[in-house]
Formats: C-alpha cells, sequence, structure tokens
C-alpha cells in the first residue's frame, strides 16, 4: 500500500483537464454506471435496486473524491478512502472485482467525454488505481 | 456503572429505539459528577461512532442508525433547555457543517456548551449553500465560526468558502471538526485557525479566545 500511496502522484494532471472531467462528470457518470449494468459478473448487483443503487452512488463519490484529491494531490486520502470502500463493499456482499471493474469503466468513459481536452494523464492514473485494487481483488479470491 | 458500561448500556437502548429508556438513563447519571463534556466525548459521540461502525459493517440497518441520531439530538435539546446559563461573555458564535455536510450532531453538542458558557450561539446544522452562509456570517460577525467536515468530496467548495471568509471577516476566527485525514488537514489548515478532535478541545479552544480577547 506504501508503495503505491508512494508512486501515486496526481501531478502530471493539468489543471485545465481535471476542470473539463469534473465539467463532464455527469456524462462520464452515465456512461461509467451504464457499462456496470451490462457487466455479467454484476448481474445479481443489477437485479437488485437497492444493491444498484449502492453501486451508483459509490461510483458518484469514488468520482467525487478522484477530483478533489486530484485537485489538491493527496494520493494517499484516496487509497484511504479506497480501504473504506471496499470494506463496505464487502460487507454487502459486492465481488471484490466490483471496484476494478469500476474504475476500468470510469477510465473509458473519461477517454470517450473529455472533448478536446487530453485524457491521458486523468486515465493513467484510474489505470494505476485499477491495477492496485485488481491486485487486491486477486488477493482476496485467491 | 463505569464509561464502557454507560456506553454499552446507551447502545442497547438507542438500538432499541427506545426515547424514553434513554432519556431516563441519561437523566440518571445527572445525579452523579457526570459532566456534560464528558457525555459528550465519552459516551454520546463513542455510542454514535458505534452504531455507525455497525451500519458500516452491514450489521445495523440504516433506519436503526438513524433513530438513534434523533434520539441523541432529543437528549441534547434536553440539556440545552435544562443547564445552567452562565451569564453572557459578550461572544458570539456560528457553527454547523460546511456545504455538502451531513454530520451535524458534533457541532449541535458544542452549541450546547458554548451557551452555556454565556456564548451567544446560531446553530444552522446541516449542509447549507455556501453563498447563504457567507452572507449570514457577514450580517452576523461572529467571533467564532465552527464548522464541520468529514467527507472530502466537497473539499474545493469548502477551500473556496473558508477563502472568502477568511477575507471578509479577518477577525473571525474558524474552528473545523471532525477531519479526521490528516492529508486533508494539510490542505485545509491554512485556511483555518484550529482543528479539534473533541468537544473538550474545541470548547477548550472557545475558551482561549474569550481569553486572548479579555
Amino acid at each position: 500500500m506504501e508503495t503505491v500511496a508512494e508512486q501515486l502522484s496526481f501531478s502530471a494532471i493539468a489543471a485545465e483537464d481535471l476542470d473539463t472531467f469534473y465539467r463532464q462528470k455527469e456524462k462520464i457518470l452515465t456512461a461509467t454506471i451504464e457499462k456496470i449494468s451490462n457487466c455479467t459478473q454484476f448481474d445479481d448487483i443489477v437485479s437488485d435496486g437497492e444493491r444498484m443503487r449502492l453501486a451508483r452512488e459509490c461510483t458518484s463519490i469514488f468520482t467525487e473524491n478522484f477530483h478533489a484529491t486530484a485537485k489538491y494531490n493527496l494520493p494517499q486520502a484516496l487509497l484511504e478512502y479506497l480501504d473504506w470502500l471496499r470494506n463496505f463493499l464487502r460487507h454487502r456482499n459486492f465481488p471484490a472485482t466490483f471496484i476494478p471493474t469500476m474504475i476500468c469503466a470510469l477510465r473509458h468513459a473519461t477517454h470517450a467525454f473529455m472533448e478536446n481536452a487530453n485524457s491521458d494523464a486523468i486515465a493513467s492514473v484510474l489505470m494505476q488505481l485499477q491495477r492496485h485494487e485488481r491486485t487486491i481483488a486477486e488477493e482476496v479470491t485467491a | 456503572m463505569n464509561r464502557e458500561e454507560q456506553r454499552e448500556a446507551l447502545i442497547e437502548l438507542l438500538m432499541r429505539g427506545d426515547r424514553r429508556e434513554c432519556f431516563a438513563l441519561v437523566t440518571s447519571w445527572e445525579a452523579t459528577s457526570l459532566s456534560e463534556e464528558e457525555l459528550y466525548d465519552e459516551i454520546l459521540i463513542p455510542a454514535l461512532v458505534s452504531i455507525g461502525n455497525d451500519w458500516e459493517a452491514n450489521r445495523q440497518n440504516v433506519v436503526n442508525e438513524h433513530i438513534a441520531t434523533q434520539i441523541i439530538k432529543h437528549i441534547l435539546s434536553y440539556k440545552a433547555v435544562t443547564s445552567t446559563k452562565r451569564p453572557s461573555n459578550g461572544k458570539s458564535a456560528l457553527l454547523g457543517c460546511v456545504p455538502g455536510e451531513h454530520h451535524d450532531v458534533a457541532a449541535l453538542m458544542l452549541t450546547n456548551i458554548l451557551e452555556r458558557d454565556g456564548w451567544s450561539v446560531r446553530y444552522f446544522g446541516a449542509s447549507v449553500p455556501g453563498k447563504d452562509l457567507i452572507a449570514f456570517a457577514l450580517s452576523m460577525r461572529p467571533d467564532l465560526l465552527g464548522l464541520t467536515m468529514k467527507s472530502f468530496s466537497c473539499l474545493q467548495s469548502t477551500i473556496e468558502l473558508l477563502d472568502e471568509l477568511k477575507q471578509s471577516l479577518p477577525s473571525t476566527r474558524i474552528m473545523m471538526g471532525g477531519l479526521n485525514t490528516k492529508h486533508l488537514r494539510e490542505v485545509i489548515a491554512t485556511h483555518v485557525d484550529f482543528f479539534t478532535d473533541s468537544i473538550r478541545e474545541g470548547v477548550q479552544q472557545a475558551r482561549e479566545i474569550v481569553l486572548a480577547d479579555a
């Protein structure tokens, strides 16, 4: 965890790109939720109204927190939030793959809706987070 | 009963949602030397944290958690009207949550104690729009502005709010509570005068304002 925190940095993200990300967040969020809804591995979540509501809410809060921590370059705070979210979702029978899949969907949606801004730096950080969460998910399921 | 037994007894009644029994328990402690600060810091807040942890771990329904919070707010209203108020110290405070924040119980506890200590307090509770909060603060010009912030999705709007308040009200001291993530504190630190981690600490810092201006 410490290693990821040390490596993770938001400093490559240009302020205007982060502003565009935030301006486009509703579109990005909608596309991310749609992608999650179409994942067959989450069929039981999608068919459960309450858990799907949680999935939407967690994705929305993660997106807000990603923006806030990126703006003030607080990678450790975002990782602490992910620790909390992982624990919260585990107690609600979400599969360990939910968070990395959600971050992956968010990364694709970011590329799709950044208009003329550069999405590469944001996507690169999301990729790092996705790998970090994927590793943890694999350890859980091993 | 020691503190732990008091907490456990209250948590059990809060989980049953039995408001009258909770009141009976709290009033029974008034006969002992339990101070308001001890009641808040050592019993009520830990009880809420414990219930919140149970909700996070899916051991408690969110409705149970809300019922427990409402009962504690009723206990605080009872304490507000029954505690003996000291003469006015001429100081004023505006207390509540930053925009987007809804955890307003600690600010209500601080309201009770500062009022008891002779402060003139306006408590606005949970999230209000930032521009309305600024307008109110400008008209009130409080000596102390106490805000609670737990979640950090509202970080940017909070920093913008604090910047504007600091500029418009340079003599108002700004206290921030609820922020237990050290990385966020580092970002917020330059925008507030002090942080507080407990009701006792908040009260102590408020008292220092009174002493400094005496």
